[in-house]
């Protein structure tokens, strides 16, 4: 095994930077990509105020919000601004019949579902999630699309107006786990429960020797750590989520 | 499991020790050391991945702790993630469509009516597009046969039409390259119309199965106008028309008597299966189980079968017996039922005890039987199924149940002849035997194939395969490159029902619409479209159309005569309903009416004599008796009777194309990807066989190897092997599965028959090396390697010995009249009333919201399997293959579990459909380190794939053994077409994840939103389940336990309800109806029946 130690070393050290590089290609905070035309939000959606579903108007029907199809930009354009190279670059995709390929900017992380409909239909801003798009002359991403981002939101009361889940989330680690992990927990570790329960328990990376009743607790802890950067509790069970919302 | 443990007083009773209990295999029933070294395993030793990491270069000694190859893996994913920090996230593009269509939104599910075609039978079907593309079928819970439920097969279709190895373009044999060539529709159909133009005199022959829409009619009868030699031939293989002959003897009608199981409180089945080879076996399995329902109404089922088949599994006596006993039987039961009838006085002169004497059936059943049979006189159906079975018996069987059920008079009250008959089988065994003749007289001048496979379906005794080649044209219009392809000379591929328009008239009266879902982007026509182009290229006017100016044609334009080309036929259908329109003097305009159509998927107009046609039956002709040969009551069984036999989803060989259904296992043996020799348990010992023994059987002329495999249920003077195994050429998944059992077929003057022969079976060595060659399998199934040798048997897949649950009780039943005693509520663990148990979290769950819970119905469930496939369509779940199910992993989320109940030989059989079960406190839950499976607040066991790290420990503690886990990379993620098939909303799992039944929580997410947006609660029904959707027999209820109302909270409040295990305290939100026998109390004392649960 000792022989070894460097080539160990070695291992690590590479797969460290590529998970932290990982990382990083998941969020994706900030992307901007050039886009096949140069579409201006801020002429369209800030000077002419141009509603967002009027070209996203899947958004509020369906879980995707599309991006428009090239007859609703010919909507206008075959009458508007005919004289730019752009619109007659666009004008000549449309009547050959060829799609404009547009880069796809936000994109879920896998595993995951989201559905546009809902949250329009709750009132939402798409600003809420997307930023000023009114303000981009070219669209960038402004949000890291990850659960974090899902549970800031869930996690206020503002946002949990399910029927059967009145907006009343207060209280640390115990009261935000489920029923099902509070089983889990305990069914794994009656002691830790207790401590929890007690609130005589601090949340510590567990060491040498560690009492293995803290480990259960901590793992669940660092496990948020890990995943979620600020140590979000798993889940808030006031909200109006669960896991299989958005995760099956 | 060597220790004792507590449940040890559970564990089945070897036979010796006292009366026998359920069993599921024979290793259990004779308590086997394989059985025990098993009982205890959680997964199978081949199973475990473990053994990867265990050095393979024999140097696991070498102190390192570390094998070469571990080493490797290490430093590849090593080399990958420093890779990684080089790379960007992949760009995606998102293109949109340049003109939207109005009724597609992106995401958005959109349903359309149309009609399964993969066998005649012409359900209703309801197709779920996304996006453009079908994802899913569901019975059309509205069309008037089927009744919303779908068979397995029909589940299935989508690996027909997204299947990667279907023919994309128009092939020609080029005799030249002696190899087959691509070429183009345009040159391909006018070469073959000029060879048809000079034809000088010879036939013309369409070759397929029934074709039975009104517009196939008419393209008939114009095809005949084109080609005055132009002929039809339809030919069923499991279908010999013998029926339809019996009926035209004995009425005068030659048409499909249709069977209304749901009329009959007594139905006698003599070597029938309605539900499992019927011509119309949805609506036979729903009609059965309407009258299943325990009360005053419930029906009584007795089948006589040497094989054990659906129905006979599903009935309340059934009794074995040799195939020429059938015959027999039927003939003492006809003379004893209705003494003094024609048909009794055409049959030789048996009694019962005589007839009970010869076919080995217990003492005084048969008079028993018979007074029942007598009572309900009008009431109750005999049926014999001598479809598969041309040759003298088969049509002396025929007439002597119609002959009977005509004397009992069930004919215009459970059996209608003329008023709204069936369509679903035309065929005849006879009219492909005359095509043979007619074509080695060379009257045959072009042959066209469709959907039928001769030269795999046939004996070679038949010729058929001499035949084809003697034609100067041969097309073959098939899908695929199959055996018969390969004897013709041009291949026009044609169309996926899902890719096509058309209609169907499965009964007399019910107009069923075909609309196309898809187009694939393949050079595909469907067949009709292709027959009327070579017409109208080889000079025929019949089909031709004029195309009306455009509305923005210019005066010009208009002026000038309109173009002219053959119709399309989308064109030619909305022609035959427009006929309809008119025939029916419908009040709304054909395009309301036409619409209408599109959006029901049917037009009915027998609703009037559906359930009432009594009195337009033709009358009975005594002399028509006179067909029944009397030579066929003479013979008698040899030592050994050949039965080949077909099942509800294999048929005739085609879905040797649907991996589905390759994987799914047979309902009464459970074993998949193979078919076998079956033996029953005498038998084999009395021939010194066992099963994964290689023998060979030979009866008519011809002989077969394959294995053996010892089957409890099966007639002790009957050898059965199942059709439709063995493809030589199948694309993709079929060839080398199975044995190809048609060298045993018997050739009969008037077609095939396939029960009856003497045959004999005799042990044989295995060429191993001809064993299925390891090969990559598309759609899905990978590492089909199956090198593992069990003790020099052959390897079958049999999942029924995956799991054992080691005697604890987990079946019930009982029977009607004891179904309102107390006594049977002591044998139910209820789960309103077994709170004996603590809860070791001392904490109830509460769901405030809805509380999902499933009920599933014994007495509906006929074990077809529809359940598993729908689910399999569903939910993405991959096909394995067959090494893999040796190893114990596949992946089915629902299984349908048969026990065993009594003597090895003749045994009752139980089938219990088994998915995750949603406990209230479940053991998986608890074990899990990382919280990937946890409860939810409805009551959902929910798993969340992205936490799962593959740690086993769920299914470990699972006590159903319903968690499945994908210990390789099973899907197929690169064939473009299958990306077509999955489900958008259902997440395609890769290896290392545990996965189970869901309760399908995407449709309960999609009725969430939809109840949301409109600010209401979810309905009752709302949420169909996959296996719920599809069921035929409604066997399975899903809903809501908060809202006392809902049906299931009804059913789990009746009581029959009962949970699986509930001594465990899992509390399972899915709970089962115990199983309610029907028995005769004349027959059976109530006393003795069978409520004992203890399994």
């Amino acid at each position: 095994m000792l022989q070894y130690w460097r080539v160990y070393l070695l291992l690590l050290v590479a797969m460290g930077f590529g998970g932290v590089r990982l990382y990083g290609l998941w969020s994706n905070a900030g992307y901007m990509p050039e886009q096949p035309l140069p579409f201006s939000h801020v002429l369209h959606a800030n000077v002419l105020k141009i509603d967002c579903l009027y070209c996203h108007g899947t958004a509020e029907r369906a879980a995707h919000a599309s991006v428009p199809s090239t007859n609703t930009c010919m909507g206008c354009h075959s009458v508007v601004k005919r004289e730019s190279p752009h619109i007659q670059k666009l004008t000549k995709a449309y009547e050959s019949g060829e799609p404009i390929e547009w880069v796809r900017i936000h994109r879920l992380p896998d595993h995951s579902h989201f559905s546009h409909q809902w949250h329009v239909a709750a009132g939402i801003a798409c600003q809420e999630c997307h930023g000023p798009v009114e303000e981009m002359e070219k669209v960038y991403q402004v949000q890291k699309l990850e659960m974090k981002a899902c549970m800031d939101c869930h996690r206020q009361d503002t946002y949990v107006a399910g029927v059967h889940h009145p907006p009343t989330f207060q209280g640390g680690f115990a009261e935000n786990l489920t029923s099902g992990e509070v089983d889990s927990l305990r069914g794994k570790d009656p002691e830790a429960w207790r401590a929890i329960e007690g609130g005589t328990l601090e949340y510590a990376l567990p060491g040498e020797g560690a009492d293995p009743s803290e480990v259960a607790v901590n793992l669940l802890y660092q496990r948020d750590q890990y995943y979620h950067g600020r140590g979000y509790q798993l889940r808030n069970k006031n909200a109006s989520v669960e896991c299989t919302i958005c995760h099956h | 499991m060597t220790q004792p443990s507590h449940h040890d007083h559970h564990r089945p009773s070897r036979p010796a020790e006292g009366a026998p209990v359920y069993w599921s295999t024979l290793e259990q029933y004779f308590d086997t050391p394989a059985y025990r070294e098993r009982a205890g395993e959680e997964f199978f030793p081949d199973a475990k991945p473990e053994r990867y990491f265990e050095a393979e270069d024999g140097n696991a000694g070498n102190g390192s702790g570390m094998s070469r190859r571990g080493f490797l893996k290490l430093s590849g994913f090593a080399a990958v993630m420093a890779a990684l920090q080089g790379c960007e996230r992949p760009v995606q593009k998102i293109i949109p469509y340049v003109n939207a269509p109005e009724e597609i939104t992106p995401g958005v599910q959109m349903y359309y009516a149309t009609t399964c075609m993969e066998c005649p039978a012409a359900c209703g079907a309801i197709s779920t597009n996304r996006d453009g593309r079908p994802i899913k079928v569901e019975g059309n819970a509205a069309h008037p046969m089927s009744r919303g439920g779908m068979c397995a097969r029909g589940q299935a279709t989508f690996q027909n039409l997204y299947n990667p190895d279907r023919v994309t373009q128009p092939y020609e044999f080029s005799d030249t390259a002696s190899n087959w060539l691509p070429v183009e529709w345009d040159a391909a159909i006018s070469r073959a119309a000029s060879q048809l133009a000079a034809l000088g005199g010879k036939k013309v022959v369409l070759l397929s199965p029934t074709l039975h829409g009104p517009s196939h009619r008419r393209l008939l009868a114009d095809l005949k106008r084109a080609f005055p030699t132009f002929e039809h031939v339809q030919f069923d293989p499991l279908q010999s028309g013998a029926d339809a002959r019996a009926a035209e003897s004995l009425f005068g009608v030659r048409a499909l008597p249709r069977y209304k199981f749901d009329k009959a409180r007594t139905v006698v089945l003599f070597g029938g299966d309605p539900i499992g080879q019927g011509a119309s076996r949805v609506e036979y399995q729903h009609d059965l189980a309407m009258r299943r329902k325990p009360g005053p109404e419930m029906s009584r089922l007795y089948a006589f079968e040497p094989v054990p088949t659906m129905t006979g599994t599903y009935s309340d006596y059934r009794f074995r017996v040799a195939p020429q006993h059938l015959l027999t039987v039927a003939a003492a039961v006809a003379r004893a039922a209705a003494p003094g009838s024609p048909v009794a006085s055409a049959v030789p002169a048996l009694s019962l005890e005589d007839a009970e004497r010869e076919a080995g059936i217990p003492a005084g059943t048969l008079a028993k039987m018979v007074e029942r049979l007598k009572a309900d006189a009008g009431d109750s159906i005999v049926y014999c199924n001598a479809a598969n079975n041309a040759g003298p018996e088969g049509e002396t069987l025929a007439a002597l149940c119609l002959a009977l059920n005509h004397a009992l008079g069930n004919v215009g009250k459970t059996i209608d002849l003329a008023a709204t008959p069936s369509n679903q089988a035309l065929g005849s065994h006879r009219a492909l035997a005359g095509l043979v003749g007619e074509i080695n007289s060379g009257a045959v001048g072009a042959l066209f194939l469709l959907d039928v496979n001769p030269v795999y379906q046939l004996p070679e005794t038949s010729g058929i395969a001499e035949a084809i080649p003697m034609v100067p044209l041969t097309v073959s219009l098939s899908r695929y490159r199959d055996e018969s392809v390969f004897y013709t000379k041009l291949q026009l591929p044609g169309r996926h029902w899902l890719e096509s328009w058309g209609d169907a008239e499965p009964q007399a009266g019910l107009y069923s619409i075909l609309q196309p879902m898809i187009d694939m982007p393949w050079q595909c026509r469907q067949w009709e479209d292709t027959l009327m182009q070579l017409a109208t290229a080889a000079g025929s006017d019949v089909f031709k159309r004029e195309i009306p100016h455009a509305i923005t044609a210019t005066d010009e334009e208009k002026a000038k005569p309109p173009a002219v080309r053959a119709a399309t036929y989308h064109e030619y259908v909305k022609e035959s309903w427009a006929d309809l329109h008119k025939r029916y003097d419908v009040e709304a305009s054909f395009d309301s009416f036409w619409e209408s159509v599109l959006r029901n998927g049917f037009f009915d107009q027998a609703y009037k004599r559906r359930d009432d046609f009594a009195s337009a039956q033709p009358a009975f002709k005594a002399d028509g008796l006179r067909a029944m040969s009397p030579a066929a009551f003479e013979a008698k069984p040899s030592d050994l009777n050949l039965v080949l036999y077909a099942s509800n989803v294999h048929g005739d060989g085609d879905s040797m194309l649907m991996p589905f259904l390759l994987e799914l296992p047979d309902a009464h043996t459970k074993v998949a990807w193979d078919n076998y020799i079956g033996l029953s348990k005498s038998k084999a010992d009395a021939l010194a066989l066992e099963t994964g023994d290689w023998a060979e059987v030979s009866a008519n002329g011809g002989s077969v190897q394959g294995p053996v495999w010892i089957w409890p249920g099966l007639d002790d003077r009957t050898v059965a092997v199942m059709l439709g195994w063995g493809r030589r050429i199948a694309a993709g998944v079929g060839p080398g599965y199975g044995i190809d059992a048609t060298p045993l077929v018997k050739a009969e003057s008037n077609g095939w028959s396939y029960r009856g022969a003497a045959a004999k079976v005799e042990k044989r060595e295995e060429d191993t090396s001809a064993r299925n060659p390891e090969k990559g399998v598309r759609l899905g199934a990978v590492n089909l390697s199956i090198s593992n040798r069990i003790a020099g048997k052959y390897p079958f897949a049999n999942v029924q010995g995956h799991n054992y649950l080691e005697g604890r009780p987990i079946f019930f039943e009982t029977t009607l009249h004891q179904l309102d005693t107390p006594d049977f509520e002591h044998h139910i663990y209820n789960h309103h009333s077994s709170n004996a148990f603590q809860n070791m979290w001392g904490k109830e769950h509460k769901y405030a919201g809805h509380h999902w819970g499933m009920t599933i119905d014994y007495n509906a469930c006929s074990s077809c399997g529809a359940c598993v496939v729908a689910c399999q369509a569903e939910n993405n779940i991959p096909v394995v293959g067959k090494g893999d199910v040796i190893k114990g992993r596949e992946m089915h989320w629902i299984r349908i579990d048969r026990y065993y109940r009594g003597d090895v030989d003749n045994p009752d059989h139980a089938f219990q459909a088994m998915l995750c079960q949603h406990c209230g406190t479940a053991p998986c839950e608890t074990v899990c380190p990382v919280i990937a499976t946890l409860h939810n607040d409805e009551g959902l066991n929910t798993m969340i794939y992205n936490r799962c790290v593959g740690t086993r420990y769920c299914s470990n503690n699972c006590p159903y053994k319903v968690r499945r886990f994908n210990f390789l990379l099973y899907q197929d993620w690169d064939t473009p077409s299958l990306k077509l098939q999955r489900n958008p909303d259902v997440t395609v799992r890769s290896r290392g994840v545990m996965e189970k039944c869901t309760y399908c929580v995407q449709r309960i997410n999609h009725a969430r939103v939809s109840a949301k947006l409109e600010d209401r609660q979810i309905r009752d029904g709302e949420v169909l389940t996959a296996c719920q959707s599809t069921c035929p027999t409604d066997a399975i209820v899903f809903g809501n336990l908060n809202d006392p109302e809902s049906r299931v909270s009804k059913l789990k409040a009746g009581n029959r309800n009962y949970s699986l295990l509930a001594e465990l305290n899992t509390r399972p939100r899915t709970t089962y109806l115990a199983i309610v026998r029907n028995p005769n109390t004349t027959l059976e004392p109530a006393g003795t029946a069978r409520t004992e649960g203890e399994g």
